[in-house]
């Protein structure tokens, strides 16, 4: 059950041509945050579809200002389902074979196992679209290293650009752990990003 | 920027500015390819045209001058109809005990010999 969200347009509710401008507003970031939890393109976008419907078959009339963080929660259930059924599925292939691959879903922390996959010492393409796409990637390469709840917190954030509470409420955590996790976040990626030769101001 | 500049750490952390990345990242989503971008545009049809949009119960239209509330569909018509069973009820209870109370009071009256003389006047006689 998700928790009440307070409105201050609570009577006027989601017409479906809002809904469908929220979708279209939210669908390719909502992507890009379900591909860097699973790291898979075609489970992405079987998240974020499951997300849609979930959030227009049973939330489809709430008021529009109440949808981003109702399609944020489903979005971040969606994805730990997921987190769970790998589970789930790797236990089942761990006791059949050795050879399945162990910790794959566990976190780990950049800082400490970060490996640089890139040479730094490589010289700047003279491309600058193809540099900025090299940074885009090296900047996604570290968020889906992040251990999940930093990343969550982190996009929620500074991408969807929620407040603290609201960040809070979607990821169903304190407030503090928000700072901590939001905090962490920021400083690992700065971390990973300058020891990869990603220098952003 | 609401960050807490508390970290385990034991040397100075590199900083970054979090825009810059989201701003990077937003970039990130419009150079998505075009399968991906069409695949989620399916996802969203599919999703809205599974929206429920509930029509609201008893809506009185003020503009038009006060409507009569009359059902329209099958779950507003048992809502009705459990709402006046329930009216129905709790009237017919309280005449019952509105009843029983009132029997009582008698009772008592005829036992502790307290009734009014009306009660033993023969109005007939008159």
């Amino acid at each position: 059950m998700l928790p009440f969200i307070p409105s201050k347009r609570s009577i006027e509710l989601s017409t479906p041509a809002e809904l469908s401008q929220f979708l279209c507003h939210a669908e390719r970031r909502a992507y890009k945050q379900a591909l860097f939890a699973v790291r898979d393109e075609h489970t992405a976008l079987d998240i974020v579809q499951d997300a849609m419907i979930k959030l227009a078959e049973k939330y489809g009339d709430k008021p529009a200002d109440e949808l981003p963080m109702l399609f944020q929660r489903i979005l971040q259930n969606t994805i730990r389902d997921y987190y769970r059924r790998q589970k789930v599925r790797n236990a089942w292939t761990t006791l059949f074979s050795s050879l399945a691959p162990k910790n794959e879903e566990d976190e780990f922390d950049p800082l400490e196992s970060l490996v640089d996959d890139n040479n730094p010492s490589a010289p700047p393409l003279p491309d600058a679209e193809l540099q900025q796409k090299q940074v885009i990637a090296r900047i996604e390469r570290a968020l889906e290293r992040l251990p999940s709840r930093q990343r969550e917190a982190f996009l929620l954030r500074y991408w969807e650009g929620m407040d603290i509470i609201e960040t809070a409420a979607v990821m169903g955590c304190s407030e503090g752990s928000v700072k901590t996790h939001c905090s962490r976040a920021t400083h690992a990626l700065a971390t990973a990003l300058k020891n990869t030769g990603v220098e952003l101001p | 920027m609401n960050i807490e500049p508390r970290l385990p750490l034991d040397h100075l952390p590199p900083t970054i500015a979090p825009e810059r990345i989201t701003g990077l990242l937003t970039l990130a989503t419009e150079q998505l390819d075009n399968d991906t971008v069409e695949a989620l545009r399916r996802a969203r049809h599919t999703a809205l045209n599974r929206q429920v949009v509930h029509a609201p119960t008893f809506a009185l239209d003020s503009r038009h001058g006060l409507h009569w509330p009359i059902p329209h569909t099958p779950r507003q018509w048992a809502a009705a109809a459990l709402l006046i069973a329930v009216v129905a009820g709790s009237t017919g209870y309280w005449q019952h005990l509105r009843k029983h109370e009132m029997m009582a009071h008698l009772d008592i009256a005829i036992l502790t010999d307290d009734m009014p003389l009306e009660v033993f006047i023969d109005h007939r006689s008159e």
